[in-house]
C-alpha cells in the first residue's frame, strides 16, 4: 500500500514537472537571479528588460500563431532588416513616420501571406520557404543599403523609445497593447478553436468545415504583422536600420514559444506561455549580463534551455499529459 | 495552474513597472551629474566595457589589457561583455551596465549609428562614455581613443606604391576589400588607402568589395574579382584576420606566389596580428600594420580613472602604429613592440 502510495506520488510530482515545469523553472531562475545580482531585483532593472525585449515579445508572439497550427517561420529576421531599411529610408525621404511605419508592417503582413501561400499552395515545407525568404529578404536589405546603416531618423521614431505613457516606455506599451488584441482574438473570439484544430489535426479540420488554408494564412499573416510591428520597435531603439539586425530572432522566438509551453507539433499552447518564455530568455540574458559573464555562457544557457524545454515537450505527448 | 504561474509573473513585472511609473529621478544635465557623483561615492569602482566582438587575438588582446589596467588601478569590478557583433545586443548589455552601476562605459562599438542611443542612455544616467578603437556618431564622448586610421591605410598605399615606383601610370591594379561598412575604422582605413593610392600614379583601384568579416564572402570577392581582372598585382584588407581568406582564395585560383617571385600579389592589411606577423617572415605576405591593441584597453582604463579623480581627460588619445615588413619585423619583436609577437 505504502509503495502504491510512493508511486502514485512520483507519478504527480513528474507530471506536475512535465506540465509545469518551465514556469517553475522560470520563477527558480529569477530568484537565482535576484539572490546572485544585485541589481536584478531593481525596479531599473524591471524597466529595463521590459523595454529592452519588448520587441522580442512581440515577435514571439507572432510566432505562436505560427507554431499553433504546426508551421514555423524563419524569416522573421531577415524581414525586419529589409522591412527596417525601407521603412526608414521612406521616413527620411518623406519625414513621414506614420508613412514609414504602415509601409514596415505591409511589408512583413505581405510577406508572411506569401509564405503561407508557398507553404500551403506550394507545398513548399514551412522550414525551407522561409528560410529561403529570410536570405532573400536580408540579402535584399543589404544590397539596397551597401551594408551601411540607415540613420537620421525623425525625431518622431527615435523619440517614441523615450516616449513615456503611464510610467511606462513606448514599446512597452505597444507590446501590452498587442498582447491585449491577441488575447482578446484567442480569448473571445472562435479564432483559437478553429487555429487549434488546424494545428492539431488539418484535415481533420477540414472535415469539420474549417477552411484551413485559410486559418493558415491568418497565422502567418498575423507572425508577420507582428514582425512589422517588431520592426518598428527595434528601429526605435536604436534610432537607425541596419541589414544585420535580428539575426537570430527567428529561433529565438520559436524557442521562447516552445519553452512556454507550445507543442512544436502544433495544436497546442497559450499565449501567455509564450510571452512567459520570451522574458524567461529575456530574464536570462539580463541576468547572465548583470553578472559580467560573456555571450558565450548566455549561447550555452539558452541552448540547456530549448533542449530541456523540448524534451519535456517530447515527454508530454508521450505521456498524453 | 499555468496561467495563475504565468500571471504571478507578469504582476512580478508589472509592479516593478509601476513602481518605476513613480519612481522620481530628474531630467538634465545637473541630476545627470548628480548621479555621476552618487555612484563615485557608492564606496564600489566599477568600469564596463561593451565590445562589439572578443572572439579574435586583437580584441582579446584589448580586453586582457583593459582588465589588467582596472584591476592595477583599484577598480573594484570590471565587467566586459561582448555582443559578438549585434548592435541590438550591444544597445541591451549597455543599457545592462547602466542599471548595474558602472561608473565609467567603454564602448567599441559594433555600429557607429546604431549604439548612439544606448550613448545616450549613458548620458541621461550621468555615466562617462568612452570610444575605444572604433568610433561612435552621436552622444555625448568623453573620450576616443583609436588609431590613426587614416594613416594606418595611407601606409599600406605608399608601400604598395614604393614597391611598384617606377611602373607606368595605372598600371599596378589593386583590389580594395573593404570589410565591415559600419565601422568608422573601417571607413577611415578605406579613405586613407585610397588617399594613398591617389598619390602614386601607377596605383589604380579596379575592385572596392565590402563583404563584413564574412569569409565565404571574401573569398569569392577575390576569385570573381581575379576572373574580371587577372592582372591584379596588389590586395588591401582592413584587418589581419581576413587575410586568410584572401590566401586562400588565391591558392585556390593559382594566383599565390611567395614574395620575391615576379608573380606575386602584394598582400596589405591592418592589426599585426601573430599569424599575419609569422607570414611576413614566410614571404606570405608584404606589410601588416601593427596597432597597439593593449593600448587601446589600457589608456580607456586610464582615462576613466583620471576622470574619476577629477582630472582632465583629452578627447582624442591617439595610439601608435607601427608598419611591419618582413625586413623590421624581427627587429621590432625583439624588442617587444610588437603585440602579435609577445609572450
Amino acid at each position: 500500500m505504502k509503495g502504491k502510495s510512493s508511486f502514485q506520488h512520483g507519478h504527480l510530482v513528474r507530471d506536475f514537472i512535465l506540465k509545469y515545469g518551465i514556469y517553475v523553472g522560470a520563477v527558480l531562475i529569477f530568484i537565482i537571479f535576484s539572490i546572485v545580482c544585485k541589481n536584478f531585483l531593481s525596479l531599473q532593472n524591471f524597466k529595463n528588460i521590459l523595454d529592452q525585449y519588448a520587441y522580442f515579445v512581440v515577435c514571439a508572439m507572432g510566432m505562436f500563431f505560427v507554431v499553433m497550427i504546426g508551421g514555423v517561420d524563419l524569416s522573421c529576421g531577415g524581414l525586419i532588416a529589409f522591412s527596417s531599411v525601407i521603412g526608414t529610408s521612406i521616413m527620411i525621404r518623406t519625414k513621414s513616420v506614420a508613412m514609414g511605419c504602415i509601409l514596415i508592417i505591409a511589408i512583413c503582413t505581405i510577406a508572411g501571406i506569401i509564405n503561407a501561400l508557398s507553404v500551403a499552395k506550394l507545398g513548399i515545407p514551412a522550414f525551407i520557404a522561409t528560410l529561403a525568404f529570410d536570405n532573400i529578404w536580408r540579402g535584399s536589405a543589404y544590397t539596397y543599403t551597401s551594408a551601411q546603416s540607415v540613420s537620421g531618423l525623425p525625431a518622431g521614431i527615435t523619440g517614441f523609445y523615450f516616449t513615456k505613457i503611464l510610467g511606462m516606455r513606448g514599446p512597452t506599451v505597444l507590446m501590452l497593447a498587442v498582447f491585449l488584441v491577441l488575447f482578446y482574438l484567442l480569448t473571445f473570439t472562435g479564432y483559437s478553436k478553429r487555429l487549434y484544430a488546424v494545428g492539431g489535426n488539418s484535415k481533420a479540420a477540414r472535415v469539420m468545415g474549417i477552411r484551413a488554408t485559410l486559418m493558415m494564412g491568418s497565422a502567418y499573416a498575423i507572425c508577420g504583422c507582428c514582425t512589422g510591428i517588431s520592426s518598428i520597435m527595434l528601429v526605435s531603439y536604436m534610432a537607425s536600420a541596419n541589414a544585420s539586425v535580428a539575426s537570430s530572432l527567428s529561433l529565438d522566438c520559436i524557442a521562447a514559444v516552445i519553452i512556454g509551453g507550445a507543442s512544436a507539433n502544433g495544436g497546442e499552447g497559450k499565449l501567455i506561455g509564450a510571452v512567459v518564455g520570451a522574458f524567461l530568455f529575456a530574464m536570462i540574458k539580463n541576468g547572465l549580463n548583470l553578472m559580467g559573464l560573456s555571450y558565450f555562457y548566455q549561447l550555452v544557457a539558452t541552448g540547456v534551455i530549448i533542449y530541456i524545454a523540448v524534451a519535456i515537450d517530447r515527454q508530454r505527448v508521450k505521456l498524453g499529459l | 495552474m499555468k496561467r495563475a504561474l504565468a500571471l504571478v509573473l507578469i504582476c512580478i513585472m508589472a509592479l516593478g513597472l509601476a513602481a518605476c511609473g513613480t519612481s522620481g529621478g530628474g531630467d538634465g544635465e545637473s541630476s545627470a551629474n548628480e548621479a555621476f557623483e552618487a555612484r563615485l561615492n557608492d564606496g564600489v569602482n566599477r568600469i564596463g566595457f561593451a565590445m562589439a566582438d572578443i572572439t579574435g587575438q586583437a580584441p582579446q588582446r584589448e580586453a586582457d589589457a583593459f582588465r589588467a589596467k582596472a584591476e592595477e588601478l583599484g577598480f573594484d569590478d570590471v565587467m566586459i561583455l561582448s555582443a559578438e557583433n549585434s548592435v541590438e545586443t550591444q544597445i541591451s548589455q549597455i543599457r545592462d551596465m547602466i542599471t548595474a552601476e558602472c561608473d565609467v562605459i567603454c564602448i567599441y562599438s559594433a555600429d557607429a549609428d546604431g549604439v548612439v542611443p544606448a550613448v545616450q542612455s549613458c548620458n541621461e544616467a550621468g555615466i562617462p562614455v568612452i570610444a575605444v578603437d572604433r568610433g561612435i556618431n552621436g552622444g555625448e564622448i568623453l573620450c576616443s581613443i583609436a588609431s590613426n586610421n587614416i594613416s594606418d591605410g595611407r601606409d599600406v598605399a605608399n608601400y604598395f606604391g614604393l614597391m611598384t615606383a617606377g611602373e607606368s601610370e595605372d598600371s599596378v591594379k589593386v583590389l580594395h576589400i573593404i570589410g565591415n561598412l559600419s565601422s568608422t575604422a573601417q571607413k577611415e582605413r578605406a579613405d586613407g588607402f585610397r588617399l594613398g593610392c591617389e598619390s602614386w600614379g601607377q596605383l589604380t583601384i579596379v575592385d572596392e568589395v565590402a563583404t563584413e568579416a564574412d569569409a565565404d564572402r571574401i573569398y569569392n570577392a577575390v576569385v570573381d574579382a581575379f576572373r574580371a581582372t587577372p592582372d591584379i598585382k596588389a590586395i588591401f584588407v582592413p584587418y589581419d584576420q581576413l587575410l586568410s581568406s584572401v590566401v586562400s582564395a588565391l591558392q585556390e585560383i593559382g594566383m599565390f606566389y611567395p614574395v620575391g617571385d615576379e608573380r606575386h600579389v602584394m598582400l596589405g592589411a591592418v592589426d599585426g596580428a601573430t599569424e599575419q606577423l609569422e607570414w611576413l617572415s614566410a614571404g606570405t605576405n608584404d606589410i601588416s600594420i601593427s596597432l597597439d591593441f593593449e593600448g587601446f584597453g589600457s589608456e580607456a582604463v586610464t582615462a576613466a580613472w583620471n576622470y574619476m579623480q577629477g582630472q582632465s581627460v583629452a578627447e582624442t588619445i591617439q595610439t601608435t602604429s607601427i608598419p611591419v615588413v618582413a625586413g623590421n619585423v624581427d627587429y621590432l619583436a625583439g624588442n617587444g613592440y610588437l603585440w602579435g609577437l609577445s609572450k
